[in-house]
């Protein structure tokens, strides 16, 4: 079980021990983070020089937590005649009231103490475990408490004020409380992260205590955001649940900024609650037939940052889409590369297929007609600089060598791309999913260009590109004996033959030929891979197998559902049944809400999924996964006109509806019933 | 290029229209102030330049007349390198050189435009061409 409590609001974040309190060391996340910027790294409450223990915790919102706590007597025959009650709320830093009740006869008088401090970390400085090149300082002014961090003209500071008198000191409040007997003392206590002080005159944290009503970065309530989503009803429960959970997880991770009035997905929450091309495309496209918007405000923000120059430090070439956007201490002064980094090599056409794929299902041809240049320049990167050898694939090798990422695709630890011998495939590498990627955006490209943009000609042009890389695919990463497609062409042209979930990348794209996408289904569902919850990331029996390695053996829910809509795509519905019902199956045993990523332990030994210790919880695409294991199931498709229903549901969910599903067609409804064998 | 060569520069930019075809469908006006040097967070500050777009043309004057978007600077040298193309806008944003207001979009396009290619640069276009 955690000890920690996590609560977030776009990408402002407080990670707290149970307690509530923050005692953050160098190299850990606790503390609350505002824009990658930890401010504050110390919180602990203590009554007469004493730790309250915990009696219960619970996070009643995403971004608001409570924590009821009490003093220990010393012995279990003397009950305490005390409650403390913290309750927190984040939103531009966060606000806590905090409740201490005498249920004794006699009056209480304490020593109410918070000991507050800042490291202002960056968070790679947290991950990475680096020191300050600034000036932290404290002090205290008329009303509040101002810990603050100065480098140039970089300044953040953390103001905390009370509604109770307090007596401030350099790094405390005290209070000295009085309290009757069964009365109770309150105060609230604002905490405001402070960007540039000189220019913020009255900054405020989002939320009083009196706030019940979640106002998410949207602006919008959260059942507004519930209500607008459509309405499933299902006669097995738990696909309902982790329905709703998936919901207000994905609600929880957007967020905006001045520059995208309108949310996009953040990946996840702690390390990465930012934007990420290839997560928030990701999780756009899960939700397309949940919440479109999400791929507009997408697309608009990553076109926004298209790549202009040729920057080898930021990984940047004209036309590319970033990789990730952060907006720390290190980041401003360029000793990380992330204002944006372009170190992705599958973020720029996913872009192109999230663009038609939004098109297609939304009907929003505006969208699709105003970033007409980021598409020819995503589609003329792909061509000049994705292909950096001429060889009419896509490779990646970072230029960036000392802050550039390694692994440029989706599996981006560093021993993901290897030999089945276990060895590491030299660099560059060309990833086949990424290639896959390439062949479906430009197929879905020609389709703009032909019904959006007018330009048949480049229409044709694409669609012979895209048929020419999917014959020569074929042929050049094909393993004849081992019957799958290579994991990747490494660096000297070999095949790298690991047996890998990726193959299941390529049925969503279309890039397999039919017989041999026949082949890499048995595989994905043998039991190598598919480990009864799930497909994982790499199938035992290969080298670098290691059912808790983070992309060589674990089972990820976002992988999963994007191969069940490719087992869907090449006409496997029973297998792609088995696969969503496997992942769904797994989200009972989380809580309904699906990690990152899992153990691949079979199923018939551990009989639950077991956890993998670091995965981010929630994670933006992991929580998209359930939506298109929804849209898998019930055969959800646009034509272009209409909405396409094709359910293939398996035998314990029996009947499954999808009520209003937005699209160009306005609302339609969607149902399937079981005609599928449990196990198919 | 030093600190009081990108403030004459600034002075003697020629007037008149130039092309730059990125910014063809956008249109508006970026005012650039400056800060006066005294190191005061921009409490200080005078208009130093405009930007005019229009339909992939861009032109500097001395005024806006209904500026979209404002650019507050630490100083005339940043203004400079923010038309010549030489600097980030995220990177000079987050260290506190600039400060925007208005129509941060529109700001942030047209910046990172003109780092990808400024009319206004003695060297223009930093795009790197490959042949298969």
């Amino acid at each position: 079980m955690s000890q920690t409590i996590s609560i977030l609001d776009g990408n402002a974040f407080v990670v707290s021990d149970l307690r509530g309190d923050i005692e953050a060391t160098p190299a850990d996340t606790t503390g609350l983070f505002l824009n990658d910027t930890r401010f504050l790294s110390r919180w602990v409450l203590t009554v007469d020089g004493r730790r309250p223990n915990v009696l219960s915790t619970d996070t009643l919102h995403y971004f608001r937590a409570q924590f009821y706590t009490t003093l220990s007597t010393g012995t279990i025959y003397v009950d305490s005649d005390m409650s403390l009650v913290r309750r927190r709320a984040v939103g531009d830093g966060f606000m806590e009231e905090m409740i201490i009740a005498n249920h004794g006869k006699e009056p209480k008088t304490l020593q109410v103490r918070i000991e507050a401090g800042s490291d202002f970390a960056d968070l790679f400085e947290v991950k990475d475990k680096l020191a300050k090149k600034g000036e932290l300082y404290r002090r205290v002014d008329a009303d509040k408490l101002v810990l603050g961090y100065r480098r140039e003209r970089f300044v953040r500071e953390t103001w905390i004020k009370s509604s109770a008198p307090a007596a401030l000191e350099e790094g405390a409040l005290n209070f000295t409380v009085e309290i009757p007997p069964q009365e109770i003392w309150r105060t609230t206590i604002e905490v405001m992260a402070v960007i540039n002080p000189a220019r913020q005159t009255r900054p405020r944290v989002k939320y009083t205590p009196e706030d019940i009503e979640p106002r998410p970065e949207l602006g919008e309530s959260l059942e507004a955001w519930m209500a607008s989503a459509p309405r499933l009803n299902a006669s097995w429960e738990p696909i309902g649940q982790t329905y709703r959970q998936s919901l207000l997880d994905l609600a929880a991770l957007r967020f905006r900024s001045p520059l995208n009035p309108d949310p996009v997905p953040a990946a996840g929450l702690p390390w990465f609650m930012s934007l990420f091309g290839r997560d928030s495309l990701i999780t756009s496209f899960q939700a397309i037939p949940f919440a479109p918007e999400l791929a507009a405000s997408t697309l608009r923000l990553l076109a926004l940052f298209h790549g202009r120059v040729d920057d080898p430090f930021r990984d940047e070439e004209p036309g590319k889409i970033l990789h990730e956007l952060r907006l720390g201490e290190m980041t401003a002064f360029e000793e990380r590369p992330h204002s944006p980094y372009f170190g992705s090599a599958d973020a720029t056409p996913l872009f192109l297929i999230l663009l038609e794929e939004y098109e297609r299902w939304s009907g929003d041809r505006k969208l699709a007609a105003a970033l007409e240049r980021e598409a020819r320049g995503a589609i003329d990167w792909i061509d000049h600089f994705g292909d950096r050898d001429g060889d009419g694939y896509v490779e990646y090798e970072r230029r960036n060598k000392e802050t550039g990422l390694e692994n440029q695709c989706w599996k981006d630890s560093w021993d993901s791309i290897a030999f089945a011998d276990g060895t590491l495939a030299p660099l560059p590498r060309a990833t086949c999913e990424i290639q896959g990627y390439v062949y479906d955006a430009k197929m879905r490209t020609a389709r703009l260009a032909r019904d959006v943009w007018d330009d048949p000609a480049w229409a044709d042009e694409l669609e012979n590109e895209a048929k020419a890389l999917k014959e020569r695919f074929n042929r050049d990463f094909w393993i004849p004996e081992r019957g799958f497609f290579a994991l990747a062409l490494d660096g000297q042209k070999r095949k790298v033959d690991s047996l890998t979930s990726n193959i299941g990348h390529l049925l969503w794209s279309g890039i397999a030929e039919e017989d041999k996408a026949d082949q890499c289904v048995r595989h994905l569902m043998g039991d190598a891979l598919f480990s009864g919850w799930g497909v994982r990331t790499m199938a035992r029996g290969e080298g670098s197998f290691n059912p808790i390695g983070y992309h060589v053996g674990t089972v990820w829910p976002h992988d999963n559902s994007i191969i069940a809509w490719g087992l869907r795509r090449y006409g496997y519905k029973a297998e792609a049944a088995r696969l969503s019902l496997g992942i769904l199956e797994a989200a009972v045993f989380f809580r309904y809400r699906l990690p990152e990523a899992f153990a691949g332990y079979p199923r018939e030994m551990t009989q639950f999924p077991v956890e993998y210790p670091t995965a981010c919880s929630p994670q933006a695409w992991a929580t998209g996964a359930p939506l298109l294991l929804i849209r898998t199931l019930l055969g959800l498709e646009s034509d272009g006109r209409h909405l396409i229903v094709d359910p293939a549901i398996p035998a314990p969910i029996e009947r499954l509806e999808l009520l209003d599903v937005p699209g160009r067609w306005g609302r339609m409804d969607a149902f399937g019933r079981a005609r599928l064998a449990a196990a198919a | 290029m030093k600190t009081e060569e990108l403030e004459r520069w600034l002075a003697r930019v020629p007037k008149g229209k130039k092309k730059m075809p990125a910014l063809k469908g956008v249109r508006g006006e970026i005012k650039f102030e400056a800060e006066d040097g005294a190191g005061s967070d921009f409490q200080r500050v005078e208009e130093v330049a405009c930007l005019r777009i229009e339909e992939g043309e861009v032109e500097l004057t001395n005024h806006c007349d209904q500026a979209q978007a404002v650019l507050v600077c630490d100083s005339k040298a940043e203004v400079a390198r923010l038309l010549r193309g030489e600097a980030h806008p995220m990177v000079e944003v987050l260290q506190g050189r600039i400060a925007a207001q208005g129509d941060l979009e529109l700001a942030l396009r047209v910046i990172l435009d003109l780092r990808g290619g400024s009319p206004f640069a003695e060297q223009k276009g930093v795009r790197k061409e490959k042949t298969k």
